[in-house]
């Protein structure tokens, strides 16, 4: 089995790009699964009346459905409805719509997770439900969800993936496209492996020096 | 008469540290060998050696005559020959009282349900507690718990029983009931090692204790003397630290007897 | 419009029954694989064997750091390539959620075991109990309670993940609703359809799950 290197070699611009784009996707979708997290678990906790169901509904439904399914729907059936988007617009709304709910998760646990002495501790010097939010509650569930926020930006990074399904060129797709167009299947799948161990192993090795670091660093457990 | 067990020259590392120091010991049938010792002293490990809980490096150790430190030892064979209780206990929680004394007679030694059945409820009946018998741990005092690990060890009819500091755990109200069986258990003549801190204890219930430190023998003998007049300044001072009529200076003490 | 669309469903329902059944099968296939590969990874990696140790790590590292879909593609193009085999792409879809599945499922088993006291292992050792023993009346019947829920979870991450299946080739539900919408149009009735599937099929699991998790959860 031999390898065609020079060939290899030849296509790492291209992907180059698509590690860019990869990257890009996946930073917007974190940044943006983030932030709705930060809003959804902010009703969470502060019981919004109405909205707070809303919220447990979104939760359920993105978390029990398949991401690629959604990415269809985005894609392919909302253009009937009217509303037209790219593949790269697709993706972006698709993961912030998956994120949000597995990152709002993660923030609910954190949030649960902080002991009551310090919600009690808060309110007996007078802070209001406000402050103690601000002050008490939310960065101290920051600091605990961290090993699994971390662990969740990985996964999204790798669930970025997917959209190669609907022509966003990143490293599958770009994959996929240099073997249906040269053939050299064996050669793209050893680029796309190497990228991805490159990419996800020291993330991967980076979370488990965070767990193991925040182990000692939690308060009371 | 050839010893039961018999350590020589036997040697443990953790590592770098060592934790058994050229060790000799022989331990006859029927007797009853209380080990003493501060802690780290190494007397739990020379107790996990012989059941190969715990690996040595080095020297001899046989068993009825059987070398056991051997790339070839069955140790299942062994361990049920030796049976073992843990300061903790440790019954099957997922299991009643019944079925943990069942499980090895009738899954390792693969005996009839009817006979092992018999013994298990007869040894529960010696000890007060056939009314417990499908119970869970759980439902359990420490006492009880204790007592009823004892018989799951003696189910498998071992011909040593080791006992590494049982009571430690308990409750104070508890820890006669579990040396009384022990107590029942040397009378009948069966061969014990036992490591505790109950001093009284081993004094009413050995037949010799060995004391050690730092992973060696540094004392052996009868119990009256060993408690009277022990021979080694280490062993003194051990002893001194669990009584409180011989801290009291020499003279001191002879006036008032 | 509404009553046509239901009308469509109907029609489409023996279609998308086929297509449901595949991903039902390779979901099932693929969660039997890695709840069997689950065990006996957890089991293995409590054994204190370090070559066996790092050899997990390694495997665990591996389908950590490709992603899911990539292995299909590894494994759709690569195992004609390399083994000169040419599996069905529906087994392709089984054999990847299996190892992958089998990863996690295993890790679970590996913490559940390890979070045991470890008196239960020398109790049992104790009395003779050689390995497979140990495991199957002691450790593993012990470490069930804590095992579930989260194993719950990572079937219902199968089950999704079985979606990707189709980018493969494999005519599952996907591809049914898809063919149906080449004919009828109707994208939105259709991709609703299969949303409303999976979550059908998932939000049981996603709820039992964290049932069982409140009334065991232990101290």
């Amino acid at each position: 089995m031999s390898f065609d290197t020079a060939f290899m070699l030849s296509t790492l611009p291209a992907f180059f790009k698509a590690v860019g784009v990869t990257l890009q996707v996946g930073a917007i979708a974190i940044a943006t699964s983030l932030l709705v997290a930060l809003l959804n678990a902010t009703i969470l906790v502060l019981r919004t009346p109405y909205l707070w169901r809303l919220v447990k509904g979104y939760v359920e439904l993105a978390r029990n459905t398949p991401l690629l399914i959604q990415l269809f729907f985005v894609y392919f059936a909302l253009p009937s409805l009217g509303v037209k988007v790219s593949g790269f617009a697709a993706a972006i709304i698709t993961m912030t719509f998956m994120g949000g709910a597995y990152l709002t998760e993660v923030l609910r646990a954190g949030v649960e997770a902080v002991p009551r002495a310090q919600l009690e501790s808060g309110r007996s010097i007078g802070l209001s439900e406000g402050q103690l939010l601000r002050h008490v509650i939310l960065p101290q569930a920051g600091i605990l969800s961290l090993p699994a926020l971390f662990a969740n930006f990985i996964f999204l990074l790798k669930e970025t993936t997917v959209v190669s399904a609907v022509a966003v060129p990143e490293i599958l797709y770009t994959t996929k496209n240099y073997i249906a167009l040269y053939y050299k299947t064996y050669e793209m799948l050893a680029v796309l492996t190497l990228l991805c161990v490159l990419i996800f192993l020291p993330l991967s090795l980076l979370l488990r020096y965070l767990e193991r670091r925040l182990q000692h660093g939690q308060f009371g457990n | 008469m050839n010893p039961l067990i018999e350590f020589q020259g036997f040697n443990k590392f953790f590592g770098q540290h060592q934790v058994l120091a050229d060790v000799d010991l022989k331990v006859q049938a029927g007797e009853v060998v209380v080990i003493l010792g501060p802690s780290g002293c190494g007397k739990s490990t020379l107790l996990r050696c012989l059941n190969g809980l715990e690996e040595a490096q080095g020297g001899s150790l046989r068993l009825d005559g059987q070398e056991l430190l051997g790339p070839d030892t069955d140790w299942r064979q062994v361990r049920q020959r030796v049976g073992m209780v843990f300061q903790s206990y440790h019954l099957f929680g997922h299991m009643s009282v019944i079925d943990n004394l069942l499980l090895g007679p009738l899954k390792v030694q693969k005996r009839e349900r009817r006979e092992a059945q018999a013994q298990a409820e007869a040894l529960l009946a010696r000890v007060g507690l056939l009314d417990k018998r499908d119970a869970f741990p759980r439902q359990l005092s420490g006492g009880q718990q204790q007592r009823i690990a004892i018989v799951r060890s003696l189910c498998m009819n071992p011909q040593v029983m080791l006992f590494d500091e049982v009571t430690a755990a308990l409750d104070p109200e508890m820890v006669k009931e579990v040396l009384q069986v022990i107590q029942g258990l040397a009378r009948e003549g069966m061969t014990l090692l036992i490591v505790t801190h109950e001093m009284a204890f081993a004094r009413a219930v050995a037949d010799r204790i060995v004391f050690m430190e730092a992973g060696r023998i540094l004392e052996q003998n009868h119990p009256e003397r060993f408690f009277t007049q022990p021979q080694t300044a280490r062993a003194q001072q051990f002893l001194e630290k669990f009584s409180f009529v011989e801290s009291l200076p020499k003279t001191l003490h002879k006036e008032l007897s | 419009m509404a009553s046509s669309g239901i009308e469509l469903l109907l029609v489409s329902l023996p279609q998308l029954a086929t297509g449901a059944w595949q991903t039902l099968a390779i979901s099932a296939l693929g969660i039997l694989f890695a709840t069997l590969g689950g065990v006996l990874y957890g089991v293995l990696a409590t054994l204190g064997n370090r070559w066996l140790n790092i050899l997990l790590q390694v495997y665990l590292e591996l389908f950590r750091a490709i992603p899911v879909l990539v292995w299909l593609y590894l494994v759709f193009f690569g195992l004609p390539i390399f083994f000169g085999l040419s599996i069905p792409s529906f087994w392709c879809a089984v054999l990847v959620l299996g190892l992958w599945g089998a990863s996690e499922v295993g890790e679970v088993v590996r913490g559940a075991l390890q979070s045991l006291p470890r008196g239960q292992r020398e109790a049992g050792l104790s009395i003779g109990l050689g390995g497979w023993q140990l495991y199957g009346y002691v450790l593993l019947p012990q470490a069930l309670k804590r095992m579930t829920p989260p194993t719950i979870n990572i079937y219902t991450r199968i089950i999704k993940t079985s979606s990707l299946a189709v980018l493969i080739g494999v005519v599952e539900v996907i591809k049914a609703g898809q063919q149906i919408i080449e004919r009828t149009y109707e994208s939105v009735l259709i991709y609703g359809a299969l949303l409303l599937f999976f979550f059908l099929v998932c939000y049981p699991l996603s709820a039992a799950s964290r049932v069982l998790e409140r009334r065991w959860a232990h101290a």
